[in-house]
């Protein structure tokens, strides 16, 4: 019991309450992210030679896990090229 | 990153934005990699200086929408009402699916998957956190706040296993995307969460719509953030910083942009600035040497002692002719490494040769504790010297 208030209120404080969210800015601006993301997940998915599907569900998961639990509300995450880059070589030589 | 000096920052930043810039000019070519000529081209550019445009002026007018947002949809309307023939985002490739399929990853559990996988996933996670923070530092300095780096480095770890289960790909910190939506004015959580949300909407059930997108649209937007990413202020600091920041600066930006390796690019930035600094410093060793009445010759040491600056230190002293007594005061200076404590032992030791005397003065307890033999040598007097009769050299 005592184990899970400590947990609630860790989760509860991942939303700063004291924070003043203009939430029409808020959600326009993350459907201008999502339309923005997803050029860039498709081509980085691309670059190393997956399916687009690859990187379209990287942007969403990591997305959403980061924007819930990050360090820096605002963030965006997803497949970005540095990291296709680095991964090309590995899924030429044993990917699908 | 408290080891990250502002060079390499602005270089890494000015590279960034060179990236993103050039990932856009792919949008000028043709699938054999000419560039477009003709009508193709003049649509293409109409509509890219287009949305550029309304970034760029809308939010003097109005903030009502985000202009990134207005311009999407006006350039989305201009093409799709006015049937014009232009790239969208179905030409390069479908985005139609499902809720990402959960699956535990299809590999031999063994030491030789391991073996493989192992030097990708930790170039893979050096990456991805070198440009996550960094990103978390660009927006911290634009939005005056703080974020916090181990949360995020923890949640970009989980994130990362978790997109593996979900049939995703490796990430990190998009900087464009984020200094989108930073510009927009968003900071919460709220954001990036229906960004995400939105994403699988879009796959879900709107690619259609979504795959008629222009991709003029989208690369007018990118093109804005590369122009807003760059640092423009730093080509002024070029003749007010000095020349090895503005090197550092200028490499970090070139291996960024030429060789697209983020973590290359930092780690050389820091080595060379950490040299030019242990350079500097060395060169700043100095001593002032005297006579006292009864004597006794003084070296007066100045600025840090340490393994860049022993060999200038070692050359101050000549045991050969010194007197009997010499007293090595290190009032205005600081021994700092180990290499710094065998220096001192090794001074000792060559005027101990020649019989001689050295005490070394003003020295700090634990670098006392260091020293062999450090009561012997050791002048604990704390009391400054009396008078100084002769100055031999200064």
């Amino acid at each position: 019991m005592f184990f899970n208030l400590i947990q609630m209120k860790k989760i509860l404080n991942l939303f700063d309450t004291s924070q003043k969210v203009d939430y029409k800015t808020e959600v326009l601006s993350g459907l201008t992210v999502a339309m923005a993301l997803v050029p860039e997940a498709v081509a980085f998915a691309m670059i190393a030679g997956l399916s687009p599907l690859t990187g379209l569900y990287a942007a969403f998961v990591m997305g959403l896990v980061t924007s819930i639990f990050g360090g820096r509300p605002g963030m965006i995450s997803g497949a970005t090229g540095a990291i296709a880059v680095v991964l090309v070589a590995l899924a030429v030589s044993h990917g699908p | 990153m408290r080891l990250v000096p502002q060079p390499v920052i602005l270089g890494f930043v000015n590279g960034l934005a060179i990236i993103i810039f050039m990932s856009q000019m792919v949008q000028f070519k043709d699938d054999q990699g000419n560039w477009l000529t003709d009508s193709t081209l003049y649509i293409l550019l109409g509509l890219v200086l287009l949305t550029m445009l309304i970034i760029w002026g809308l939010p003097k007018i109005t903030k009502i929408i985000p202009s990134s947002l207005a311009a999407i949809l006006v350039v989305f309307a201009i093409v799709f009402f006015g049937g014009i023939d232009t790239q969208t985002v179905g030409d390069m490739a479908s985005i139609k699916g499902g809720f990402p399929p959960f699956n535990i990853p299809d590999i031999a559990f063994t030491f030789e998957t391991l073996a493989l996988i192992f030097p990708y996933a930790a170039i893979v996670a050096g990456v991805g956190l070198i440009e996550s923070l960094l990103t978390l530092n660009i927006i911290d300095e634009i939005t005056e706040t703080r974020g916090s780096g181990n949360r995020e480095s923890v949640a970009q770890g989980l994130a990362n296993i978790t997109s593996g289960f979900f049939s995703g790909m490796g990430g990190c910190a998009m900087i464009g995307q984020s200094l989108i939506n930073i510009s927009n004015g968003a900071r919460a959580r709220l954001s990036g969460i229906v960004a995400a949300v939105m994403l699988l909407v879009f796959i879900m059930f709107g690619a259609n719509l979504i795959e008629q997108v222009p991709m003029a649209a989208l690369t007018g937007l990118m093109i804005m953030v590369s122009i807003g990413t760059f640092e423009w202020a730093s080509l002024r600091t070029f003749k007010r910083m000095p020349q090895s920041d503005i090197i550092v600066m200028v490499l970090v930006t070139v291996i960024t942009a030429v060789l697209h390796n983020l973590a290359l690019a930092v780690l050389i930035g820091v080595i060379i600035a950490a040299l030019v600094f242990a350079w500097d410093n060395a060169k700043r060793i100095r001593a002032r040497k005297m006579m006292d009445e009864d004597g006794a010759k003084h070296y007066q040491i100045y600025g840090p002692l340490f393994f860049g600056s022993i060999a200038a230190f070692n050359e101050k002293f000549d045991p050969q002719n010194d007197p009997e007594l010499v007293i090595i005061d290190f009032e205005e200076s600081r021994v700092v490494d180990m290499s710094a404590i065998e220096a001192l032992n090794k001074v000792t030791e060559r005027y101990r040769k020649q019989g001689k005397t050295v005490r070394l003065r003003h020295l700090s307890p634990d670098c006392q504790k260091l020293l062999h033999n450090a009561d012997k040598i050791i002048d604990v007097n704390i009391e400054k010297d009396p008078s100084y009769k002769v100055m031999v050299d200064v």
